[in-house]
């Protein structure tokens, strides 16, 4: 049985992290997104969207639930399993001072694909909070263990400052890939990398559904190659990328296994390669659509 | 040394006594009653008043002290009535006050069998649980397939110096499923109708940040797993229900009354536990006192609850909700919003300004710990309370985190002559300069020296002599005119009041180490922060925590007299009988 993948949303109080959780649960993105939150109080979903509203848990009308983490995390994951298969992704909201990369473990208790660790980072206090004498040292361990950062409230400072700010990041968290965002508005094919292979359908290439958008900082582009790749050259290769994509994912025709089609899903530095079933004859190719920064 | 001293004490206040007995009695002239219910003689009577120590004979009635004072005064409110308790040299003094703990976990574990480590439990080898078990076994006769659960496994109790495994347990246990929980509360030792129930076998990946002892050459799990691979299964083992857990009050309470603690404290309440705790107040199932301290995550859940017009966003606590705190209702209290700044010492999730001296819980290095929550909501919660004129209590082990509520308690404008008595549970390695701001903005300690007997030497690795000695601060707190009381965290060590007494005295550590030498105090002063300065801390030092004309009954005798029996068998000294507002609510089986 296939199991949705599990994001982490990590990043200190103030951050944006609640305005991303309501962008997740509301925008009109057609997921089934299952969000377990901190603060319920918080979550600020219009009420003509609420299905039903039960104590910790909340169901709206587009197929998205939140959950309450008061109650710990076995708690909310165990209401949120009960529905496994009417979700597409879970995404957890951690605590102000919470390190993800250790949240990132509470999913994989339940044997829950890791997505990617998602930071969210006000751009106008970080330099501030890595200061503080009681959050410094964990805002640091938030920047260093994220796939993605999302610089948010880039539109609160001067461009100088945002540059100051962009420099001082890319010593303080190397080569994970930065998304200037304003009011947390990430596009969803960032923040969430849609499951695995269990939902690649054969015959279809996997495609971003997010195209260059001017809105936004970013842009798609697809990495094509007729002929075999070995291992080792698709390794250096997402090596390479890490810290020029936020995502890449697609079928891979590897050289060592020529029958077979693999699947890469990457996020920041982080991916792995699958099997994914055969080729349909002849239509073996490698194809990488990648996500990333839009240069200039 | 610390005996000299305690005899030296001792000498002091038997002089005290005898220039004490000279004194008239104290009686009331407020309370109408002139006829004793209950007059206790012929032994020690500890007041726990510093000017008159020591008095001859106690009169009771209507749940209060008529009077006390010498033999024949009282004895002249002696009416036909009357019942007279013969001390027959056992000591009485004010029944002892729960500063810090957990009453909730009380009917929880009365459901487990305790396989803790001498003195807290039964345990020095793996026999020693195996027993433990079966005689639960034999006492409750589970069905088959009921779990069988044991609390406080640690393998460094044991004489065999290795974990136990499904093999130690199948022999006795074929047919129930049994769970041994790691004293962390981070995992456990099951066997194997235990992994079979929770649906673990050799098929069961280790999932990351997890651990699953594996049965040498194969995959099959041994017995101990630990961290992210026992939290999901013990989230979802079977709960007791509320009838259940309410036909356990009494045998709750006795756990505290065999102790002579008569106010208990369940320190750290969830939405739920206030629920169930209000439930067995207005059924009149409580007999002792109990204090609750909703935590300050659940408190806008609380008011949604009981204030659904009231908009709870950002922490806010209306008027009504604030004038709920600080009075008894069918024995409950609700004695002020608990806080909570970091994890503990032993399991190294306090929060230190310098790292320790030894790695972090995963193996990190220049480990210091982190805080619970962002200094930011701290502060704003704080400042409401401290609005609201609603005590705070604040959990706080390493100086970090007391720096944070000191940061916090400041910025709410919290200042000594305002009384408010803010309380830090545990502070318990404080730097000497905090003390300070504990002096300037009128924060009391609550300080948990046990911990120099369970984790002392391990706290001495950790953090080194200068800051490992300086655990629970006791004496220099005295010394800046601090008042401090003195907790044993129930259920985290067993609630034994006299093991305080003498650890507040000795801090000796299992291995025999004198956790900060400097720090001793004597037994008068450990006694206080039992009762008196327990009772202060709860802003109930008018009824309770002295024998006072006027003052609540609240009594319990003691076998031997704490302040003339050797430190070193302090903490075997039991407790014959406890008081409730006059009542007998335990009494010791003649032997
Ligand atoms: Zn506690």
């Amino acid at each position: 049985m296939s199991l949705p993948p599990f994001t982490v949303i990590g990043g200190y109080l103030g951050a944006g992290k609640t305005t991303l959780v309501n962008h997740l649960l509301t925008a009109a993105h057609g997921l089934r997104i299952a969000v377990l939150v901190n603060d319920f109080g918080e979550v600020n979903v219009d009420a003509a969207l609420i299905a039903s509203h039960d104590g910790d848990t909340m169901s709206l009308a587009n197929g998205c639930m939140c959950c309450s983490l008061t109650n710990g995390f076995a708690q909310a994951i165990n209401a949120v399993l009960e529905r496994k298969t009417q979700m597409d992704a879970i995404v957890i909201e951690a605590s102000g001072v919470a390190e993800p990369g250790r949240i990132a473990q509470y999913g994989q208790m339940y044997d829950l694909p890791l997505d990617g660790v998602i930071t969210v980072v006000d751009a106008e206090r970080i330099r501030d909070q890595v200061e503080n004498k009681y959050v410094g040292e964990v805002v640091k361990h938030q920047l260093l263990q994220a796939d993605i950062i999302l610089l948010n409230k880039s539109d609160c400072v001067a461009a100088e400052t945002l540059g100051d700010v962009r420099g001082w990041l890319a010593s303080a968290a190397p080569r994970i890939p930065v998304l200037e965002t304003a009011r947390s508005n990430a596009p969803l094919d960032i923040l969430i990398g849609r499951g695995g292979s269990q939902q690649a359908t054969p015959d279809v290439p996997l495609r971003f559904t997010t195209t260059t958008n001017h809105e936004f900082l970013h842009q798609t582009w697809v990495i094509r190659r007729n002929t075999p790749i070995k291992r080792a050259a698709i390794s250096r290769l997402a090596k390479q990328m890490g810290s020029r994509i936020f995502r890449a994912k697609g079928f891979i025709n590897l050289a060592e296994d020529p029958e077979r089609r693999y699947l890469l899903q990457q996020v920041g530095q982080r991916w792995v390669i699958e099997e994914a079933g055969l080729w349909v004859s002849g239509a073996a190719r490698t194809e990488i659509v990648c996500i990333g920064p839009r240069n200039g | 040394m610390v005996n000299e001293l305690t005899r030296r004490q001792a000498v002091i206040l038997t002089a005290t006594a005898a220039a004490s007995s000279a004194l008239n009695i104290r009686r009331s002239s407020a309370d109408g009653a002139k006829v004793a219910e209950t007059i206790f003689h012929n032994g020690t009577i500890l007041t726990m008043v510093d000017a008159t120590p020591r008095v001859a004979a106690i009169a009771v009635a209507n749940g209060r002290i008529i009077a006390l004072g010498d033999e024949t005064s009282v004895m002249a409110l002696k009416g036909d009535a009357t019942t007279i308790v013969d001390l027959q040299g056992a000591t009485l003094l004010p029944s002892f006050i729960d500063a810090h703990g957990h009453f909730m976990n009380a009917p929880q574990i009365l459901g487990w069998v305790n396989v803790q480590g001498v003195p807290a439990g039964p345990v020095r080898t793996i026999p020693d649980v195996i027993a433990a078990l079966e005689a639960y076994k034999a006492k409750n006769n589970p069905k088959p397939g009921d779990w069988i659960i044991g609390y406080g496994y640690d393998m460094t109790n044991f004489a065999e110096g290795r974990n136990m495994t499904r093999g130690d347990l199948d022999p006795s246990f074929p047919d129930n499923p049994v769970m041994l929980i790691h004293s962390s509360n981070h995992g456990c030792v099951l066997n194997s109708a235990g992994f079979k129930a929770v649906g673990m076998d050799a098929s069961t990946k280790t999932p990351p940040g997890g651990l699953i002892l594996r049965e040498p050459d194969s995959n099959e799990p041994a017995g101990l797993i630990m961290e992210t691979a026992f939290l999901p299964i013990f989230a979802k083992m079977p709960q007791p229900s509320e009838d259940e857990m309410l036909a356990r009050l009494d045998a709750a309470q006795q756990i505290y009354a065999m102790k002579g603690v008569t106010t208990c404290q369940e320190g750290a309440t969830h939405a739920g536990d206030l629920d169930f705790l209000r439930k067995g107040a207005e059924q009149g199932l409580f007999y002792l006192d109990i204090i609750s301290l909703p935590l300050f995550v659940e408190v806008p859940k609380m008011v949604t609850e009981y204030f659904p017009s009231f908009n709870a966003a950002g922490g806010a606590v209306p008027p009504e909700a604030a004038s709920a705190f600080g009075t008894y209702k069918n024995r409950l209290k609700l004695g002020g919003i608990k806080f909570a700044c970091d994890g503990s010492p032993q399991g190294k999730t306090a929060f230190w300004s310098k790292p320790l001296l030894t790695p972090g819980p995963s193996g990190e290095a220049n480990w210091r710990g982190q805080p619970l929550f962002p200094p930011e909501l701290i502060n704003k919660a704080v400042a409401e309370a401290v609005s609201k004129n609603i005590p705070v209590f604040a959990h706080c082990n390493g100086d970090a985190a007391i720096d944070m509520m000191i940061d916090a308690l400041r910025q709410a404008g919290v200042k000594a002559e305002q009384d408010r008595r803010s309380v830090i549970v545990h502070s318990q390695f404080m730097r000497p300069d905090q003390l300070d701001s504990y002096v300037e903005l009128g924060i009391t300690p609550s300080f948990f020296t046990a911990h120099a007997f369970f984790w002392g030497d391990i706290h001495l690795e950790n953090l080194g002599q200068e800051r490992a000695f300086f655990l629970s601060p006791m004496k220099s707190a005295q010394g800046k005119g601090i008042r401090f009381s003195n907790h044993n965290d129930f259920s985290v060590t067993p609630l034994e009041p006299m093991r305080m007494t003498q650890t507040a005295m000795d801090r000796l550590s299992r291995k025999g180490v004198v956790i900060g030498p400097d720090e001793r105090v004597d037994v008068w002063t450990a006694l206080k922060a039992l009762t008196i300065d327990a009772a202060f801390q709860i802003r109930e030092e008018k009824d309770k925590g002295t024998l006072e004309t006027g003052k609540l009954a609240d009594l319990v005798i003691l076998e031997a007299d704490p302040t003339t029996t050797d430190v070193e068998k302090i903490s075997t000294i039991e407790v014959v009988e406890t008081f409730k507002e006059g009542k007998s609510v335990y009494k010791r089986k003649a032997a």
